[in-house]
């Protein structure tokens, strides 16, 4: 049976990011994994009065897909309001593309798709608890400090000292926030501000989790066996941890072709996530926290210059950044939201292009024509 | 919504539960002979030393995207 905290997740979903109306149409997508996700929701919204439809897919891999969600599908004409499609999977993120094949004969305002992987109680009683608007002003807080940075200095109380050159104008800002736009798609859970270093180097310490993009049963806690990953010129040059069949996972990890590159800086801004869960999941990278993730990076192929198939995120728990020369950190278990607008820039809406099938962590702040803020600071 | 009691609402959450769970395993059934559940239980323990999903990227404009291994190929 759901708990009290739980089912308050299911309902903030609805209502804060999700935003259902009376007279929407909701369809839910979920993997066999995810099928009680799918249930909470469903039993919500029929409270609700607003009627589902539901359809069922294999992860990854499934043939008749593009069939089952084309025939739950309402012709547009017949949208009196919005087309809310969510989907729910537990290690994986399919059929990206069917999605997008399928939803191309709607317009822009009359769909919204939200995607959340790491399916499960914790995804709805922590992750879902903090709203979107709260993540926002706390993204914004991070972003307003470090997009106009040179070098941040990062520190955990786990033992992490972190030297970074940051270049806003060659790497952008990743912010993701749970925020929907007509059209586009929300990654959830939501709660990180990420960029790909121009430089780092120090030690790494994940007293916290992982995550990777695989599917596995390990336990992803790091907290009684924390990894050490000391970083030189961009690279992990050596890692430790007292347990060895982690230190074996970490090596079959890094192993992998490039994927000794630290490809992501990330800081996790969810505060409603506190201590870690044992699934391999996003919901232990959204917590407040300073992140590194090796292999796969997240810019354009020609800005960073290998392309790698892995991607491992080892999380600390909390983290101090010193930015350039101020004398006041930002202390990322205690961000202070920012009242300012969600930084954006002119090319923001490209993020929405149509011919490509969109999936947006983030508001995707391209940041080549520098850093633009909608409210500029004073 | 309506106020309903704590009961009434457990009955709905558990029937509703009830129900998906009963529609996830008819359309495991419909879908998988059993020769492809296999192998499709395969292909996602190959997955494990593989992804499962991604971040990629376009290459038009400024976006990060994590999606289905699928979005990459």
């Amino acid at each position: 049976m759901i708990d009290n905290k739980t089912w308050e997740g299911v309902q903030s979903f609805l209502d804060n990011y999700a935003q259902v109306r009376a007279n929407d149409i909701v369809v839910v997508l979920y993997t066999s994994d995810s099928y009680e996700s799918a249930a909470w929701v469903s039993a919500a919204l029929e409270l609700r009065k607003i009627p589902v439809r539901r359809v069922w897919m294999a992860p990854l891999r499934d043939d008749e897909f593009l069939e089952r969600l084309t025939s739950a599908l309402p012709p547009p004409a017949e949208l009196a309001s919005r087309l809310v499609v969510m989907s729910f999977e537990r290690d994986t993120m399919s059929h990206t593309r069917t999605i997008a094949t399928a939803l191309s004969t709607y317009e822009k305002p009359q769909c919204v798709v939200f995607r959340s992987i790491s399916a499960s109680s914790s995804l709805f009683s922590d992750a879902f608890r903090v709203s979107p608007e709260e993540l926002s002003a706390r993204n914004t807080a991070i972003l307003e400090r470090c997009m106009s940075a040179n070098r941040l200095r990062i520190k955990t109380r786990g033992g992490t000292d972190l030297s970074v050159t940051i270049d806003t104008n060659r790497y952008r800002w990743i912010s993701n926030r749970g925020t929907a736009r007509a059209g586009g798609t929300v990654v959830l859970p939501a709660g990180e501000v990420a960029t790909f270093p121009a430089s780092i180097s120090g030690v790494f310490v994940a007293d916290f989790a992982f995550n990777v993009n695989a599917i596995t049963d390990r336990d992803a806690r790091l907290h009684a066996n924390p990894v050490s990953v000391w970083v030189e010129e961009g690279r992990a040059v050596k890692y430790e941890c007292a347990d060895i069949a982690t230190r074996r996972f970490l090596e079959e990890c890094l192993q992998t072709h490039c994927a000794y590159n630290v490809g992501e800086l990330g800081f996790g801004t969810n505060f409603g996530i506190d201590d870690p869960i044992a699934m391999n999941s996003h919901i232990n990278e959204r917590r407040p926290g300073v992140h590194l993730g090796f292999g796969q990076h997240n810019q354009d192929p020609d800005i960073v210059g290998y392309q790698c198939s892995i991607h491992l995120d080892l999380i600390a728990r909390g983290g101090t950044v010193w930015v350039d020369q101020s004398p006041i950190p930002l202390d990322l278990e205690n961000i202070v939201p920012s009242p300012q607008l969600h930084p954006r820039t002119s090319r923001d809406e490209d993020v929405f292009s149509p011919e490509f099938e969109e999936i947006n962590d983030c508001c995707g702040i391209l940041t080549g024509d520098g850093l633009q803020l909608a409210s500029p600071q004073n | 919504m309506a106020q309903i009691s704590s009961d009434e609402l457990r009955q709905v959450i558990e029937r509703v539960t009830a129900e998906v769970a009963q529609e996830t395993k008819g359309n495991e059934v419909k879908t998988f002979g059993v020769a492809d559940l296999r192998s499709h239980l395969s292909d996602l323990a190959k997955v494990g030393g593989a992804q499962a999903w991604t971040i990629s990227y376009s290459t038009s404009s400024a976006s990060i995207e994590k999606a289905g291994n699928i979005a990459k190929g």
